[in-house]
């Protein structure tokens, strides 16, 4: 079997998303699903845990068919199946990990338990040169680190939220500025229309030693601002706010980039992952901070971004080729941190 | 006809192979937490002993609920994924079901199971072991209403929360689902059109945001 013919089934349910694909060795994906709970969770203004468990449920061995009819490979030719086992919600975890065994012991597969923010920092390596050593943003709804990712399975935290992750930072200050839930398109696509030096807007940690972030302060910022200038203009706001944002997100990673840089000097990409990394404006602030840098930047497309099943069958892709495979008690695990050794942030619960 | 059957639902875990009406191999653990850790491994070890392929497999039969909502979507999680990994119908069981046709022996009797927060799962069987009614969730009291004269047998992981608003006459058997005793129920059950969807009996503990 050359590792081209690979062939994965990955299965995501840890927040919102039932998702599942087939991916190849070589990173073709040979068919995938995304059902989004949105509709559900929209009622009560966040997810709510039990409603996504139970819609899981509800859909995962449909949307397993349905993926395999379409790829057209019969599930007993893959080669292992992988879900995500954390971090995320506990009760969607189960949901796909014991989907993900059964099928490894009706078919005699491998088992792969992965960790869905190395999901995120491998999806990179399915569309785009990224050797190992690179420094990873994951920027997401919730999280918000730096890592410098060495190898499959080898990560060291440079930097972390100690409050809110950047994606919460955006959903909470659009709901304060009225535009509605996901905030990140909706702050991105005001602030277009909007002059980002109109109101003076902090930047939280810029300028301090290490890659920390925090956004708490700035969201609370911009409330005050509403309050005290009630009638300045939304795009305005959203363009400050966004402004800061990449203020410190290019401070952060510029630090981390240094720390990186001394303990791996063949450092050569910069990878920006998360559903964050979708914003344009953020893109483009971290591909000039790449270029001056001499780095390459890879930011995966968005609906690799995005919670999907894709990034899980490559991250499993990845694993199977080292031989790093689950036994059936895999746990699933509500948090569990990229780097172990890294100290857990005081108030940033699993975003760390 | 070859069956693998699973309960995940309450605070036990088991796996069994049955087939024309006998258990080839079965194994049981009380278990509180943690049967997602352990329930495929199970149902490979109950597959070896009775010396099947998993491909030798003709349904699927699991416990749906009503149960911990989190064991009952490990055990239906791991029987649709049996399914749809081998292309074979899942049937679903009633936990209530589960034990009170096992140990009914022709009487006719309530079932219940702990629900925990001051309520049972509780549902009234005939004495050829068909549900009466629907199963339902309810305070230990108004479960105890639900017995009729001629039932002298409460069986379930809630039959002595039950029985204490009841006669001493009443006969209770403490029992959790065990996969080894579904043999005539894995076999009988019609196959549905669609997988079996959980059995919860409550719906998940959330408030709608209050708008305006």
């Amino acid at each position: 079997m050359t590792q081209g013919r690979l062939c994965v089934l990955g299965i995501e349910t840890s927040c919102d998303e039932t998702a599942v694909a087939l991916v190849d060795g070589n990173g073709r994906i040979l068919a995938e699903r995304v059902a989004s709970q949105t509709v559900e969770h929209a009622p009560y203004g966040g997810v709510v845990p039990e409603i996504a468990a139970r819609a899981h449920v509800q859909h995962l061995d449909s949307l397993i068919a349905e993926v395999v009819g379409e790829a057209g490979v019969p599930l007993s030719d893959i080669d292992a199946v992988a879900a995500t086992a954390g971090p995320g919600l506990i009760g969607g975890l189960l949901v796909g990990l014991s989907t993900a065994k059964a099928i490894a012991v009706a078919l005699a597969k491998p088992l792969i338990a992965v960790n869905h923010l190395e999901g995120h920092a491998l999806s990179a390596r399915l569309v785009a040169e990224a050797p190992f050593p690179f420094l990873l943003l994951l920027i997401s709804g919730g999280h918000c680190q730096l890592q410098l990712v060495t190898g499959v399975g080898r990560y060291r935290r440079l930097g972390t939220t100690i409050d809110d992750a950047a994606g919460e930072a955006f959903d909470k200050t659009a709901i304060l500025l009225g535009l509605g839930y996901p905030g990140g398109p909706a702050i991105e696509r005001a602030a277009r229309d909007g002059d980002p030096t109109a109101h003076a807007l902090p930047r939280p940690m810029r300028g301090r030693d290490g890659a920390d972030f925090s956004f708490s302060g700035l969201k609370t910022a911009v409330r005050h601002l509403r309050e005290r200038v009630p009638d300045s203009r939304v795009e305005d706001v959203a363009a400050g706010f966004q402004a800061a944002v990449i203020d410190v997100l290019v401070d952060r990673t510029r630090n981390a980039l240094a720390m990186a840089r001394a303990e791996a000097p063949a450092l050569g990409h910069l990878v920006v992952a998360g559903g964050v990394a979708a914003n344009q404006a953020i893109g483009g602030a971290l591909a000039d901070l790449a270029a001056g840098e001499g780095l390459d930047l890879v930011v995966p497309p968005p609906r690799l971004c995005t919670d999907n099943g894709v990034m899980i069958a490559w991250a499993g892709i990845e694993r199977l080729r080292l031989g790093l495979t689950d036994g059936l008690d895999a746990p699933a695990r509500a948090r569990w941190p990229l780097d172990p050794d890294a100290t857990p942030a005081p108030f940033a619960g699993i975003k760390a | 006809m070859p069956i693998l059957a699973l309960d995940t639902a309450l605070d036990a875990c088991s796996a069994a192979v049955l087939a024309d009406g006998e258990v080839l191999a079965g194994a049981y653990e009380t278990r509180p937490r943690g049967h997602g850790e352990r329930i495929a491994a199970m149902c490979a070890e109950v597959l070896e002993e009775a010396g099947l392929a998993p491909g030798d497999l003709q349904r699927i039969c699991v416990t749906v609920g009503p149960g911990s909502f989190t064991g009952v979507r490990i055990g239906l999680a791991t029987a649709r994924g049996f399914g749809v990994a081998l292309g074979r119908p899942v049937v679903g069981l009633s936990t209530l079901t589960a034990v009170a046709m096992p140990l009914g022996g022709g009487r006719p009797l309530l079932a219940a199971h702990d629900a925990r927060r001051g309520q049972v799962y509780v549902q009234a069987f005939g004495a050829d072991g068909s549900p009466s009614a629907s199963p339902v969730a309810a305070a230990p009291e108004a479960a105890a209403r639900l017995r009729r004269p001629d039932m002298a047998l409460i069986v379930g992981t809630g039959a002595a929360l039950v029985a204490a608003h009841l006669d001493a006459g009443v006969e209770v058997i403490e029992a959790r689902p065990d996969a080894r005793r579904f043999v005539s129920l894995a076999e009988a059950l019609p196959v549905p059109a669609g997988a079996p969807e959980p059995l919860y009996l409550r719906a998940p503990d959330a408030v709608p945001r209050a708008t305006g």
